[in-house]
């Protein structure tokens, strides 16, 4: 079964993000502010709800049941995700299914977090056990270096300058300057970009994610929920590839090159006819493998024809709200915001940067760096329904 | 420094699975890997949630044996440089010309 008939996503929220938190923030604090926004948004209340899925870094010790609990939800559906920045559409996909198969009627998926410095500086240096052992040790701080790397592979192969990858950081910027929730909103133009503080050669500030703290939520009902009256988003096709080379390659074609054609199958739509795209953006270079991978770039004849062509230009609009190199990067929220940014989008709430007649678009999903590139890809291709 | 073949099916692979991803088994050998080319290497100059600069090397190294490991190297080195590798007691592997 292919096909996710029957569900509708009815609302999608961001708690706004902030680069320095003020005092008594806390995780469980940000994701209660995007299960409350959410149930506003979706008319819903809290004892309508019957499924919950978190996904969060600095949540524990707490796991999604005692998030529940602490929220006053009773469940008949519950589920913890920890694939970064492929977890918003991990929990979709789970969530649908479980919508599907009558495990729940009303499910509210959050993601977020909140870091202190310490917090941070844990997280990355013990994400895995291959990092523990074999990174730490490096003292990597992270996966800066090995993007910064796989930058170079991409560069190589691509023939692509900082310049390319400038324009994309400045592309962004120009859409984070119409979300207000964006945390940064200035212009950033070509000369301040090259001039910016280099962290790991090539990549400079601008082409790594700002940490922030925040939130997102969004809902599910079943189409014949009362909520889904009324501005509902479709699911017309999902699909995830895990660990799709080991390791093995040189991180410039994800999980997605693999999936791509069955899910444009599934959704009996092409690329060209995707209004915008949310696409994962912890690095520039990964904008490009995925979009790339997606059949995006399938009419253009090289990836920097692409990238000035049709994204810098807007003709294909991605990343929106400014993606996560402008608005912000909140941990594991930053598996849902691309897909926050799309719904909100196909619900044509998107204010001064709302897409025109935004009917359908596609969000990806990448993450969970294992030794020298993320394990994970997902992609989702969304329909604006029709309200009732 | 020592990477890890599959005794069922000589998949080698660095780090360590649990089970061979090519075959399923689980019974590995280790093999000599303390030579290799460096393929990419980036000059590491901030860390997150670090003050100031603090340079470092990162390269990633194509070993003899197969796999590639991820290494800090003594001094920059441009790709296609052929390097030692070695363990230090911390665990990092560190690569150095010879």
């Amino acid at each position: 079964m292919n096909d996710f008939a029957g569900v509708s996503i009815v609302a999608a929220v961001e708690v706004p993000y902030t680069r320095h938190a003020p005092a008594g923030t806390s995780t469980a604090g940000l994701l209660a502010q995007a299960l409350k926004a959410a149930l506003l948004q979706a008319q819903l209340s809290a004892n309508e709800v019957d499924g919950l899925g978190v996904a969060s870094f600095t949540l524990p010790p707490d796991h999604a049941i005692d998030f529940a609990w602490r929220a006053g939800l009773s469940v008949s559906w519950c589920m913890d995700d920890c694939h970064g920045g492929a977890s918003g559409i991990n929990l979709l996909q789970h969530a649908a299914r479980a919508i599907q198969a009558g495990d729940a009627n009303v499910i509210v998926l959050v993601s977020g977090d909140h870091f202190e410095a310490a917090d941070f500086t844990s997280l990355v240096e013990n994400y895995n056990v291959t990092t523990r052992t074999h990174l730490r040790p490096l003292n990597t701080g992270g996966p800066n270096p090995l993007f910064a790397m796989l930058t170079q592979r991409q560069m190589r192969t691509s023939q692509l300058t900082r310049e390319d990858y400038a324009a994309l950081c400045i592309a962004q910027r120009e859409w984070a300057s119409m979300n207000p929730l964006a945390v940064y909103r200035e212009p950033l133009t070509l000369d301040a970009y090259l001039a910016a503080p280099l962290v790991a050669e090539p990549l400079c500030r601008f082409d790594c994610v700002p940490v922030v703290s925040g939130a997102n939520a969004i809902v599910l009902t079943s189409s014949t929920h009362r909520c889904a009256a009324r501005l509902p988003v479709r699911i017309r096709a999902l699909r995830a590839s895990y660990n799709v080379d080991h390791q093995h390659g040189d991180g410039l074609v994800t999980g997605l090159a693999g999936i791509r054609d069955a899910l444009w199958r599934d959704a009996n739509l092409r690329p060209v006819d995707m209004n915008f795209v949310s696409v994962y953006d912890d690095y520039p270079s990964m904008i490009l493998a995925q979009l790339n991978d997606l059949g995006f770039a399938d009419d253009q004849p090289d990836l920097q024809t692409f990238i000035h062509e049709r994204i810098a230009s807007r003709r294909l609009p991605v990343n929106t709200s400014g993606g996560q190199l402008s608005a912000g990067q909140a941990g594991a929220a930053a598996g849902m915001h691309g897909l926050v940014e799309a719904i909100t989008q196909l619900r044509h709430e998107a204010g001064a940067r709302q897409v025109d007649d935004a009917r359908f678009a596609a969000a990806s999903g990448y993450g969970m760096v294992q030794y020298r590139y993320g394990m994970c890809a997902n992609a989702v291709v969304l329909e604006r329904g029709a309200a009732q | 420094m020592n990477v890890f073949a599959c005794v069922a099916c000589g998949q080698v692979d660095f780090p360590r699975r649990l089970l061979c991803p090519s075959c399923g088994r689980d019974e590995f050998v280790e093999v000599d890997a303390a030579n290799g080319s460096v393929e990419d290497v980036t000059t590491l100059h901030h860390r997150a949630g670090k003050a100031g600069e603090d340079i470092a090397y990162i390269a990633t190294v194509l070993t003899q044996a197969g796999p590639r490991v991820i290494a800090r190297l003594e001094h920059l080195l441009t790709p296609g440089t052929v390097v030692l590798l070695r363990v230090e007691s911390d665990g990092a592997i560190v690569g150095f010309s010879g």
